[in-house]
């Protein structure tokens, strides 16, 4: 729809009617979208100004310390997506956000220690398999104040966030602080686009979020009270638009899919699946299947990590291009190496180096890569049979 | 100048020649649609055509061929039943003449054109720039920046410059994009180098005719403009917006903007009788600056107002009356927006499209988005109205469309279609 200037003041109005337009039940956030790293924004957010997506991967986005008297533990999420929305034309007596929604996935808090990881996504606190995500949805924008007249516009709000946790609703009162930091060529170094940041620190308790501690030794090991510390970097370019023509964005976003589902949400079986599917629809293209296998090989944190997938679509994108592209012939020696032979992912990555010459950056990169896997090859291995030197 | 369109299809050439005879001076030639240069006739993305169809079937407009063509954001050529366009395969570049009609391939001009070490190849290399058809040549230049002068009868090459070479030009990291531009016998266009920023050759001879000095390299493709009663080469390279004296290449006139309208991709719109509007994203946004001449000759341009709302990025911006229209943003979410010329404020914006370039003909509006969706519209000062969809692209469709008489012309990175967008062919 067009969107036509709105007067001064009156979207300050509005943002508590935005802000629960999208959502029938408090803590509601919108569904993800196909590649599950941004959110089906709705129509009423659309209109209302500029969304701009949590981008998600890098930063710690959450911070949660639990201060107890035998224990200290710190669990970052880096998976949280969503999105706020900026009004449109905004002027300086306009709140910085009308709307705002987030999914946190609860399998993705990580503690640095695996058991914990456990404890943290089990049934006895997060519960992760029944509950696989916490949303959150902001309510309302009570109060907002700029932060100092120079440097990059900040600015303080006094909000209201909806936060459901295993079902549960609770409705906090939060003081956030939101940066703009428009597009400049230095910004464009983390990411195109304008970005904005949003932290916030919010207190919380176990009883709160009804969450019960896990048994008797957690007692002095878990504090009853919880300290968040948020940092969400929120961006204009969605972190599942691919930029690049050459990838087209269905294949993107179901790539994207695939890795949330073994990453982010604790989902093997149905990431697998998917890979599976993936292989088949895309079977006669080299470069979707390359992509797929490079993913899997590369991508932070895959629990199980895909390599019967990866070495299948990577073996076949070889073939397709009857094993001359030096890049995807590159791809099958990391998806031997990383499946543990590491013989053979010399061999291809030799092949590899030979086809790459003409191509500097490559060669020198692959040249790089054949040194460091050579120093797992026995001297006197041979290459499989049918693979020459 | 070009006169209007004339539609020569068959079913309606009768009517509409009968309609010429009575309303077409008596000195005037009634000339065949064509669309031999960037951005159409009068390069600003004007058509002359009429008879289209108030609005498309639910399937979209008919198609009359597609075929494969190949990656590449050439803009497509039409003249006396010939396309002509570009496209790469591998490390060769490849002109090539397509029969209006059929799809079929006339004739084929394939060129080494190995990316260079230090290009970002991304976004595909190119070629980006359209080519443009002056007389009987057809000159053609490459992301590599080689130009070429073809026959365009034939695709025979009758001369060559490796302008990286010989020039010193610059591929701008992501390959060279300005499409060049005839005046009187030359052949003109970007090189942004050390040695020029602007060159002119001859069109018979590939002959230097003239180099101005060096100028920063820029994407956006140069229009001429008439202004004081002196033509005016406008070129907008980097931050640099310049006036050139399109016979000599001497900088008329010349005014930095800031650092975010830098990386300009957008052709520049001129606003008769003395402005011209540009935009740019990446934080630019948009500009008009008017140009003046003293009592001495000499030429000043000043700013008459910038507004960050409308940035285009490597789409294009159409006039419609008092407002400019274009598809705003850059990597992120894009919005048919229009501005008013007289002072850069928003008249309004339109979601609905993903980055998209877009022509006006026959009032209305032609939107190609990047997705491949294309659709027609009207606009006014209070907003956007969509009449009918379609997609006919599946691929990435960065490249401006092209409407020849009511036959529309597309290309992805894939295929290139041509569609009847008449009303006789869309009832």
């Amino acid at each position: 729809m067009t969107q036509p200037s709105a007067p001064v003041g009156t979207l300050a109005c509005l943002v508590v009617a935005i802000a629960g337009a999208a959502a029938g039940v408090a803590a509601d956030a919108p569904p993800r979208a196909e590649s599950g790293q941004t959110l089906i924004v709705p129509d009423a957010h659309l209109d209302a100004g500029e969304v701009y997506h949590v981008m998600s991967g890098e930063d710690a986005q959450l911070v949660c310390v639990s201060d107890a008297p035998l224990q200290r533990l710190v669990a970052v999420n880096r998976r949280v997506v969503g999105y706020v929305v900026v009004p449109f034309d905004r002027k300086e007596s306009d709140p910085p956000l009308v709307a705002g929604a987030f999914r946190i996935p609860a399998a993705a808090f990580e503690t640095g220690v695996s058991a914990l990881d456990d404890l943290l996504r089990g049934a006895a606190l997060l519960d992760s398999a029944s509950h696989p995500e916490i949303t959150c949805r902001l309510a309302e924008v009570k109060s907002f104040e700029r932060d100092g007249a120079d440097g990059p516009a900040r600015w303080t709000l006094g909000a209201a966030a909806w936060l459901e946790v295993k079902g549960r609703s609770l409705r906090k009162e939060v003081v956030a602080s939101v940066t703009f930091r428009p597009f400049t060529w230095q910004t464009m170094g983390r990411y195109p686009g304008e970005l904005l940041t949003v932290r916030a620190t919010i207190e919380l308790t176990l009883e709160e979020l009804g969450l019960g501690k896990p048994g008797p030794p957690w007692a002095e090991r878990l504090a009853d009270r919880l300290r968040c510390e948020v940092f969400l970097l929120c961006n204009t370019v969605p972190q599942d638009k691919t930029l690049d023509p050459a990838s087209p964005q269905a294949e993107f976003s179901r790539r994207l899919r695939i890795i949330m589902l073994l990453r982010d949400l604790d989902q093997p079986r149905e990431g697998l699946v998917l890979a599976r599917r993936y292989l088949r629809d895309y079977a006669e293209s080299a470069p979707a299947l390359n992509r797929l296998a490079t993913d899997l090989l590369t991508a932070d944190g895959l629990r199980p990590r895909g390599l019967d997938v990866a070495l299948e679509a990577a073996k076949r994108a070889a073939r397709l291009t009857e094993e001359k592209d030096a890049a995807i012939l590159d791809t099958l020696a990391q998806a031997h190496f990383a499946r543990g032979s590491p013989a053979e992912a010399v061999a291809w990555l030799r092949k590899a180096v030979e086809r790459a010459q003409g191509q500097p950056r490559l060669f020198e990169e692959l040249t790089g890569r054949l040194k460091s896997y050579e120093r797992f090859v026995e001297p006197q291995a041979e290459p499989p049979p049918g693979i020459e030197r | 100048m070009r006169k209007r369109f004339v539609d020569a299809s068959p079913t309606s050439f009768p009517l509409r020649a009968a309609v010429l005879v009575l309303l077409v001076p008596a000195t005037a030639t009634a000339e065949t649609p064509a669309w031999t240069q960037w951005g159409g006739p009068t390069r600003d993305f004007r058509a002359g055509a009429e008879g289209l169809a108030p609005r498309w079937p639910d399937s979209g407009p008919r198609q009359l061929w597609r075929r494969a063509l190949g990656p590449g954001h050439s803009a497509i050529l039409c003249e006396a039943g010939r396309l002509y366009t570009m496209y790469r395969a591998g490390d060769r570049e490849t002109a090539v003449a397509i029969d209006a009609q059929t799809g079929q391939t006339l004739w084929e001009h394939s060129y080494a054109a190995p990316a260079k070490p230090d290009m970002q190849a991304d976004f595909c290399i190119g070629p980006h720039a359209t080519p443009l058809i002056v007389g009987d040549r057809l000159f053609t230049v490459g992301g590599t920046v080689i130009l070429n002068c073809l026959d365009k009868h034939t695709g025979k090459l009758l001369w060559t410059h490796d302008l990286m070479d010989r020039l010193g030009a610059s591929h701008v990291g992501r390959g060279y994009g300005p499409s060049p531009i005839a005046y009187d016998d030359l052949v003109i266009l970007n090189v942004g180098g050390g040695q020029a920023g602007v060159a002119a050759f001859r069109q018979d001879t590939g002959d230097v005719a003239w180099l101005s000095e060096p100028l920063r390299p820029g994407q956006s493709s140069p229009i001429l403009a008439r202004i004081a009663g002196d033509d005016h080469l406008i070129v907008a390279l980097a931050a640099d917006r310049a006036g050139l004296d399109p016979r000599s290449g001497a900088i008329r006139w010349r005014l930095a903007l800031d650092r975010q309208a830098a990386a300009i991709m957008s052709t520049p719109v001129f606003l008769p009788p003395d402005r011209v509007f540009f935009s740019s994203a990446y934080g630019g946004g948009s500009y008009v600056i008017r140009v003046t001449k003293a009592a001495d000759g000499r030429y000043a341009a000043e700013q008459v107002w910038h507004d960050k709302r409308l940035k285009v990025q490597h789409g294009n911006v159409v006039v419609l009356g008092e407002l400019a229209i274009g598809s705003s943003g850059d990597f992120g979410p894009a919005f048919m927006m229009a501005v008013r010329l007289s002072d850069g404020e928003l008249a309004w914006r339109q979601r609905g499209f993903a980055k998209a370039t877009l022509l006006c003909a026959d009032g209305r509006l032609i939107i190609l988005d990047e997705e491949g969706n294309l659709a027609l519209a009207t606009a006014s000062p209070e907003g956007l109205t969509v009449l009918s969809r379609a997609k006919p692209l599946q691929e990435k469709a960065w490249t401006a469309p092209t409407l020849v008489g009511t036959r529309l012309y597309l290309r992805d990175l894939r295929d290139i279609v041509a569609l009847d967008l008449s009303a006789a062919g869309n009832s």
